[in-house]
């Protein structure tokens, strides 16, 4: 799995967001931008992940490695569900219970389909989903919290849960805004282990932080600053 | 051909009113306000009522702004208000304001039967300008229309209470930390366009009549008209609604039925198609 | 008997709309005010097809409910990208525009309506004899109150219950409202029509004026009422809604004003919901406020 962008230019209100961003990643990679709030970070994130349309530039995702300047296919990630967004504050739907919330994260196309919604489920399918929500659930601790709504649920609590909805679905990149902000230790921990998971099974993560102190514990993350809309590599000695 | 012209201006010109009036209370209270129309027509069941009642004509004109003015503070007060203290979503307010809508018309209907209520007896009193012949009513409605957009151009930009309104209806939790009473300017806004409706309606009901739901295509227009303008402007809601108000009475002169409204409707739905495709400039955000 | 059997079908044909509505708005979060013209359009086609066109009642029916579906489900797929109060004013625009057309085109008769429409009869269940037709409406709400249950627990209700909540996080697991609205959609035109083919069946006669706004905001009375995300508060908002006005026609009082009361106290109790219990009778506090 491959996922690019290229020269991506965004303007709001004539201000210059982000100016000429390209990166690229291949699977099992991580990308750790750092970055201050006005730098760009969610804007690069929402365009990355298919909910906001560059002004020019695109973004694509492909099962070939593609080269500098060639014609690329618009491979668009957006139809497959393959890249997902870890939202800055939890974004979760208020009126689902958090085992709801989990399983709308499956890769079910029975979500958007009424018609074969109407017609019985076989057992089988039904009891699978489940069971890959409960082991969802228990590996973010929230097993007991599962009958319960997002309202309900502390900061981090609600920010696993949404990390552990969007990996429900398998997605193929992972973006991540200030995935660790507000999050105790314990929490930190559990979240790092399950990118750690992710990144062994062939994701690409690509997340923005203001410090990546906890990025170190993941296997020989890529780092990047962006800065006013800019985009450049850090050295391994540079300031995190 | 003129007189036919002056018949859709004049029509225009009320039909601004009525969305000044809708555009103020959206400004300061964020309410689609959609019982603003019923209020249009209550205004000339008042001034009915009070007649029966054998009050002097100019007594029941002001008594009946005055009820209509009432009736929407109570309407802001009892219902909008409350909701939204609550921290209930718009649509919740939104249904509220059709409830209190069809209650009121309702309640018209009841009272005072379906019937088209025509408040003057007789034939209204023409005056010549040239080779244009306008009725007096017709007069009434187009001086009106501008001399509030003059009043309130004026209020807005030199008064204190202008001032007032104008950074409420921008920015309420800025202007309650500023020490502005947004209480009552939202009581005087809500006072005052409602009245304002109440007037219109009057002058509707000496004009060409009114029956109990004449204040739908006018609220669904006020509301649309001030979706498109923005919510804090007063001019753009009054030009959007004097054209289409126009437009209005033009089809129905040259189709003669209720045509006119079936082409109004589908204007209308074009536009709000129109609306949610463009994209939108702030966010930029695709979903 | 006869009288009591006219209420149970009332009740029945309007339990089906306020299911079917709260399937829209309860759970979809779509707040329609076309459903009046729905039942108007199935209606009018019903009649229509039957006395203009002499097809037999079962295929007019058919090609009622599938018009209407179509047709709602294609201004559905125009609406996606509204947000909440465009769509509700673009949904009573609809509903403006088809009472102004069939009160004005000559193929509708106008104002004088349509009569002689044929019954309906499947096998030996007909819309003719009271019984007969109060079993039949029965009978789809039955079939109606478990397929909205039915959609309530299956992975589609997941669609259209993130969509309500957050549509951009719905977009972001691949939820997308272009596919879930418009089927909904499509389900609750499909349903006043059947509602609508109904009423022309069993009457014999209809005329514009059953089909007006008014009637769209009873039938989201009825649901508000009793509750969203509520079979059992639908039909119970209903029945409420129903019986509380028309027991004024006991005191024979002129139909005219039964109308307007009925839209007074279905106001009423609406406001009175929104204010002091705003998940209705039977809909639960999800935290929603």
């Amino acid at each position: 799995m491959f996922f690019s962008a290229d020269h991506i230019v965004k303007c709001f209100e004539g201000n210059r967001v982000l100016s000429d961003v390209s990166l690229s990643a291949r699977s099992g990679e991580i990308l750790a931008i750092s970055g201050d709030n006005g730098s760009g970070k969610s804007t690069l994130l929402n365009i990355l992940a298919g909910l906001v349309l560059p002004d020019t530039g695109q973004v694509l995702t492909s099962t070939e490695p593609l080269e500098a300047g060639s014609t690329k296919l618009p491979g668009c990630h957006k139809l497959t569900g393959e890249v997902r967004l870890l939202f800055q504050f939890p974004r979760l739907f208020r009126g689902l219970t958090i085992e709801e919330n989990v399983r709308a994260g499956l890769r079910d196309p029975l979500r958007e389909n009424m018609l074969r919604s109407i017609l019985p489920i076989p057992a089988a399918r039904e009891s699978g989903a489940r069971f890959t929500v409960q082991q969802l659930l228990k590996k973010v601790d929230l097993t007991s919290l599962s009958n319960r709504y997002p309202h309900e649920l502390s900061f981090g609590q609600r920010k696993l849960a949404s990390v552990v909805q969007l990996l429900a679905g398998n997605p193929s990149v992972v973006l991540l805004d200030e995935p660790f902000a507000a999050l105790d230790g314990d929490a930190a921990m559990t979240l790092t282990s399950l990118l750690a998971e992710n990144q062994k099974a062939g994701a690409i993560a690509i997340l923005v932080e203001h410090d990546l102190q906890h990025i170190d514990a993941l296997k020989t993350p890529r780092k990047f600053r962006i800065e006013a809309g800019r985009i450049m590599p850090l050295s391994e000695r540079g300031r995190s | 051909m003129l007189s036919i012209l002056v018949v859709g201006i004049c029509k225009g010109a009320l039909w601004a009113l009525v969305a000044a009036g809708f555009a103020m209370i959206f400004g300061t209270t964020r309410v689609f306000h959609f019982a603003h129309g019923a209020i249009f027509v209550w205004g000339a069941y008042f001034f009915d009522a009070l007649l029966i009642f054998k009050t002097p004509a100019a007594v029941a004109f002001l008594g009946s702004i005055l009820l209509a003015a009432i009736l929407g503070v109570g309407i802001d007060a009892g219902i909008y208000r409350p909701l939204q203290s609550r921290g209930a979503p718009p649509t919740t307010v939104l249904l509220g304001s059709l409830a209190i809508y069809t209650v009121l018309v309702n309640t018209a209907g009841l009272a005072f039967g379906d019937r088209t209520l025509v408040l003057r007896a007789g034939t209204d009193q023409m005056y010549s300008l040239g080779p244009i012949l306008i009725t007096r009513m017709q007069t009434v409605e187009c001086v009106s229309s501008l001399a509030l957009f003059v009043v309130l151009s004026i209020v807005f930009r030199y008064t204190n209470m202008g001032l007032d309104i104008r950074a409420v209806a921008d920015n309420q939790a800025l202007a309650e930390w500023r020490g502005i009473n947004t209480s009552f300017v939202r009581l005087v806004v809500v006072a005052f366009g409602s009245g304002l409706a109440a007037f219109a309606g009057i002058i509707a009901g000496l004009d060409t009549g009114l029956d109990p739901t004449a204040g739908l295509p006018i609220s669904l227009l006020a509301v649309s008209a001030t979706i498109f303008a923005g919510s804090d402007r007063l001019a753009a809601p009054m030009m959007i609604s004097g054209v289409m108000g126009a437009t209005h009475s033009l089809i129905t002169w040259f189709t003669s039925g209720t045509w006119a409204d079936a082409l109004f409707y589908t204007i209308l739905f074009g536009a709000l198609i129109w609306r949610a495709h463009k994209p939108r400039e702030s966010t930029g955000e695709v979903s | 008997m006869d009288y009591v059997l006219h209420l149970a079908a009332l009740i029945s044909l309007y339990g089906i709309l306020a299911l079917s509505l709260d399937l829209m708005l309860g759970l979809g979060g779509m707040m329609n005010l076309a459903t009046a013209a729905y039942i108007g359009f199935g209606s009018y086609t019903y009649a229509l097809a039957t006395t203009r066109f002499m097809a037999p009642p079962l295929v007019a029916a058919a090609i009622s409910i599938i018009a209407t579906s179509a047709i709602a489900c294609a201004l559905s797929i125009l609406l996606t990208k509204c947000s909440r109060e465009t769509f509700v004013l673009a949904t009573i625009s609809i509903q403006m525009i088809f009472y102004s057309a069939v009160y004005n085109l000559e193929a509708t008769n106008g104002s004088n309506g349509i009569s002689g429409i044929p019954p309906l009869a499947i096998g030996s269940i007909t819309t003719m004899s009271p019984v007969s037709f109060t079993s039949l409406c029965a009978f789809c709400l039955c079939l109606m109150f478990g397929l909205r249950h039915k959609l309530a627990s299956s992975p589609f209700s997941l669609g259209l219950r993130a969509l309500r909540d957050d549509d951009v996080a719905a977009a972001n697991l691949l939820i997308r409202s272009n596919r879930v609205q418009p089927a909904v959609t499509a389900l609750a035109a499909g349903a006043g029509s059947m509602v609508g083919i109904l009423i022309a069946a069993s009457s014999g006669y209809i005329d514009p004026t059953s089909f007006v706004l008014s009637e769209s905001l009873f039938v989201l009375s009825c649901v508000a009422l009793g509750g969203f995300e509520s079979g059992a508060g639908a039909v119970v908002g209903t029945l409420i809604l129903v019986i509380l006005p028309d027991c004024l026609s006991l005191l024979s009082v002129d139909s005219n004003a039964i109308f307007h009361v009925r839209q007074c106290l279905s106001g009423i109790l609406l406001l009175s919901v929104l204010r002091f219990r705003p998940a209705g009778l039977l809909g639960s506090t999800r935290g929603l406020e």
